[in-house]
């Protein structure tokens, strides 16, 4: 059972648990990405009982193949958190969150997305724009697309302001969990895989 | 309107269909927190999740709140957040 601090907390939490229904938590090995550094930071500083595996080096090189696709390899190593920089486009983050969400040593997620850069597709549609979230290729759609490859647990962060607001309705609408900062996401997550790692098998 | 918070989950414990509870509570009535704590515990025990909550506005219902749970746990050796 899990009393919640504040109706905030009580409405995140109460996602959380429905979102993920039926999602095993194995550890609290998490795999972390995201497009901007200070996020990347927002993670590290923000872990509670999570912990940070290094990536295998088989993880490593599919990092790097996207990295020097983008090409930003020069500028940006292969770590955990694994930050893509504002320069990563929509294909290069589908790719990059799999590559993580696969690695053998991570057993949950966080995927953050800091949404206003050129290179990603994050903006309803709108006449004084050419973006389109609900078109086939923008990070949304992958994302989304990913939601039903992934079996570990994860969520979403989208720190960003009310243009974003759109994007994130879409990730919640499709039952990912979603964020709009990473020190909450994380805090509320920490709570989750708690409450799972000591509940018995459910027999629904 | 005699039911109270603990009736409401001690009814809908055996509810297949529900896999989370989501309970808002302000307070219990007396002796309620341990009827609502053994619901709970069973619900627990089966893997389903009792999400709860007492409002921030209201420091003093949550601090009863607290109060209730933290007695209930003494009471029946449930481990209670």
């Amino acid at each position: 059972m899990v009393v919640a601090e504040s109706l905030a907390d009580f409405q995140g939490l109460t996602r959380l648990f429905t979102f993920l229904l039926g999602k095993k938590v194995t550890g609290r090995r998490l795999g972390a990405s995201s497009n901007a550094g200070f996020e990347c930071v927002a993670f590290a500083d923000n872990l509670r009982n999570f912990t940070l595996p290094t990536f295998s080096e088989r993880t490593t090189q599919r990092l790097r193949a996207i990295l020097e696709r983008c090409p930003i390899d020069q500028i940006v190593d292969a770590h955990n958190p694994f930050d893509l920089t504002p320069m990563a486009d929509d294909a290069a983050y589908e790719e990059a969150v799999l590559a993580v969400m696969e690695h053998e040593s991570v057993d949950v997620g966080i995927v953050g997305c800091v949404p206003m850069t050129p290179p990603l597709n994050t903006l309803a549609h709108d006449e004084r724009h050419h973006e389109d979230i609900d078109r086939e290729d923008p990070v949304v759609q992958r994302l989304l697309r990913l939601n039903d490859k992934i079996a570990r647990p994860w969520v979403a962060v989208v720190d960003a302001g009310i243009l974003y607001d759109p994007m994130a309705a879409r990730l919640e609408g499709a039952g990912i969990p979603t964020f709009r900062t990473a020190d909450r996401g994380l805090r509320l997550f920490d709570i989750f895989c708690e409450v799972k790692t000591l509940s018995p098998p459910s027999a629904s | 309107m005699d039911l109270t918070v603990g009736d409401y989950l001690d009814y809908l414990k055996v509810d297949a269909e529900v896999a989370v509870f989501a309970v808002y509570v302000e307070g219990f009535a007396p002796r309620d927190g341990v009827k609502f704590l053994k619901a709970a515990e069973e619900i627990s025990a089966r893997g389903k999740t009792v999400c709860s909550t007492a409002p921030a506005a209201r420091p003093r219902a949550q601090r009863r709140l607290q109060a209730t749970l933290l007695l209930s746990q003494e009471t029946i050796g449930s481990r209670a957040r």
